[in-house]
């Protein structure tokens, strides 16, 4: 299946918007009280080894998630499609990489603390479509195609 | 993709302008105005734009805002969510429903803590702390827990004793197999695991034994109100030596240097100037101390000063979890006409009184000694991780933690007490921990 550069726009909006709704499910169990990644990042910022290196700098930017994703459209909005659709596949990289951080450390369903396997996979599975568009609407301005 | 402009239609392949081909030479000029319909679409793709970012903005901010670190608005609905949480068996929960710098000094302890547990070969090297305190108290649940708004008692502006009137605890904690080595395991528990016992509190039961509700301390820290574990305990003691909260708290007074503030706090302490001492710990760790300080000096027998003045002293410092470690070097004591002076050589120390010249040195092995003779009988493994035991404080400096608040330095004693437990812990090597379960013998 050919995308064309307004599919890959769509697939890439799409994915931004699962990503998003992805974030704000649950992340993070503890006990029985369930956390999404927002509550998450907040909860362990505050631990007393709170990760460090580039799990800590990926913690911090996961609260540009949100903005990155409605530059990325907007930018789409205004018409300055290739940044747009580099930010896109950013983004996706970006949380693609957390959520698989999450989902190899997801632990015990007895441990009193673990991730939970929702969200992380939710905002994996938008991630790669945010990627896939993203990767075609470059293609396809490259090459000249805008259908 | 469809969005809804003035005509209603999504219109990505007619584009407002079209800045891919700009880098191609083709920017407007003035002899080549833009399209109506352009222009049209640009006013619709900078509206959308404008309230996309504004809308993500909005949410990142309603994201943020949602912390649950913040504290509650009102003593009731603090232990309202205490009281959710540990239904929930919310650790998590639970930790941020705790007043922060109680939390962050118990953590930076547990913290210290842990890492000497791993060298050790105690914990595994991988198991982190946040899951080591949750599986502490893991099977931590509770039900049906009430609390009477109505009677809880306002002691002042920042100090609420709420009183739990109702419900069940139930503790049912767990060995974590997973924190401790399997060496570890296989010597401390030769016969398999235990198994942990549950144990149900009723609070009724409680209620009936001691006669009153239990009594659980909220207090206000920046504007949001939270649990205490200090206030709590500072609460019962109170009222187990028939006191009650003063009317005033005892202010702090706080160094401009970290090494100054232990000065004053030592100087103080042997001045027998109690007040002085509260007062020179730090206010947010220790406000339970300068908020229940008059009532406890009430109750205390007028001290006798040991009438010895710190001419000098010096001090190493270490940075340590939140604060710093003031580890003595040297000093100079007086006392009426004599002078003693104490100097860090390595791991001892040399004390020397300049008046009769007399000079001692104290040393790991001076302890090592005393044990060999204090604990004849004991196996001389064990004798050893005895003695490695008592002279990590010596090994690591005798030292007290100062904290930095308001740009001014105190002592924090629970600090100080943990990194002197660490010291302690630090002496010992793997091969004395095989000892002390007994494993050599």
């Amino acid at each position: 299946m050919r995308f064309s550069a307004r599919g890959g726009a769509g697939l890439a909006f799409a994915g931004l918007v699962v990503v998003l709704v992805g974030a704000f499910l649950p992340w993070l169990r503890s006990g029985s009280a369930l956390r999404d990644s927002y509550q998450s990042v907040d909860v362990l910022r505050v631990q007393p080894a709170p990760p460090g290196g580039a799990a800590g700098v990926l913690l911090y930017a996961w609260l540009a998630v949100i903005p990155l994703c409605s530059v990325s459209v907007a930018l789409y909005a205004l018409g300055v499609r290739r940044t747009a659709a580099a930010l896109a596949c950013l983004v996706a990289v970006l949380v693609a990489v957390v959520s698989i951080a999450a989902m190899l450390n997801m632990g015990a369903a007895s441990d009193p603390i673990g991730f939970s396997p929702i969200g992380p996979i939710v905002t994996l599975l938008g991630a790669a479509g945010a990627f896939l568009g993203g990767i075609v609407v470059l293609r396809r301005l490259q090459s000249g195609v805008q259908r | 993709m469809t969005y809804p402009g003035s005509g209603g239609q999504w219109q990505p392949e007619q584009p407002p302008y079209q800045p891919q081909q700009y880098g191609h030479g083709s920017w407007p000029t003035a002899t080549q105005p833009p399209r109506r319909r352009s222009r049209r679409g640009l006013v619709i793709g900078i509206v959308i734009a404008i309230v996309v970012v504004a809308g993500g903005t909005a949410a990142t901010v309603w994201a943020l805002n949602r912390s649950t670190q913040a504290g509650s608005a009102t003593p009731q609905a603090a232990v309202a969510k205490l009281a959710a949480d540990v239904s929930a068996g919310d650790l998590l929960g639970v930790q941020s429903d705790l007043a922060p710098a109680e939390t962050a000094a118990i953590k930076d302890i547990g913290a210290d803590g842990s890492n000497q547990l791993k060298r050790l070969q105690i914990e595994n090297p991988g198991y982190a702390p946040q899951t080591q305190a949750a599986n502490g108290a893991g099977g931590l649940s509770a039900s049906g827990l009430r609390f009477d708004a109505a009677n809880a008692q306002t002691i002042n502006d920042h100090l609420v004793i709420n009183k739990l009137v109702g419900g069940t605890i139930r503790l049912s904690p767990k060995l974590d197999q997973n924190m401790f080595t399997q060496q570890f395991l296989r010597s401390a528990f030769p016969n398999g695991l235990p198994k942990t016992p549950s144990n149900t509190i009723d609070i009724a039961d409680v209620i009936r034994r001691t006669g009153q509700p239990v009594r659980i301390a909220t207090i206000k820290v920046n504007g949001g109100w939270y649990t205490s574990v200090f206030y709590t305990a500072a609460d019962y003691a109170l009222q187990s030596a028939r006191l009650t909260w003063p009317a005033t708290s005892l202010p702090a007074t706080g160094q401009y240097t970290a090494d100054n503030a232990v000065r004053s706090f030592a100087q103080a302490l042997l001045n027998a100037d109690y007040q002085a001492a509260i007062e020179a710990t730090d206010p947010n760790e220790m406000a339970v101390l300068h908020d229940a300080g008059t009532a406890l000096l009430n109750r205390l027998r007028k001290p006798t000063p040991t009438g010895i003045t710190i001419d000098t002293i010096t001090f190493t410092d270490k940075p340590v979890a939140g604060g710093v470690d003031a580890v003595l070097r040297s000093a100079t004591l007086r006392k009426g006409g004599d002078t003693l002076s104490i100097q860090a050589q390595h791991a001892c120390y040399a004390i020397a009184d300049q008046n009769t010249g007399d000079q001692r040195t104290l040393c790991p092995s001076d302890f090592a000694g005393q044990m060999q003779s204090d604990l004849a009988g004991l196996p001389p493994d064990v004798t050893t991780a005895l003695q490695h035991l008592t002279s990590g404080i010596l090994t690591s400096g005798l030292g007290l933690v100062a904290t930095e608040t308001g740009g001014r330095w105190y002592v924090s004693p629970a600090r100080s007490v943990g990194e002197l437990l660490v010291a302690m812990v630090s002496g010992l090597q793997p091969d004395d921990i095989k000892a002390l379960l007994g494993e050599n013998h």
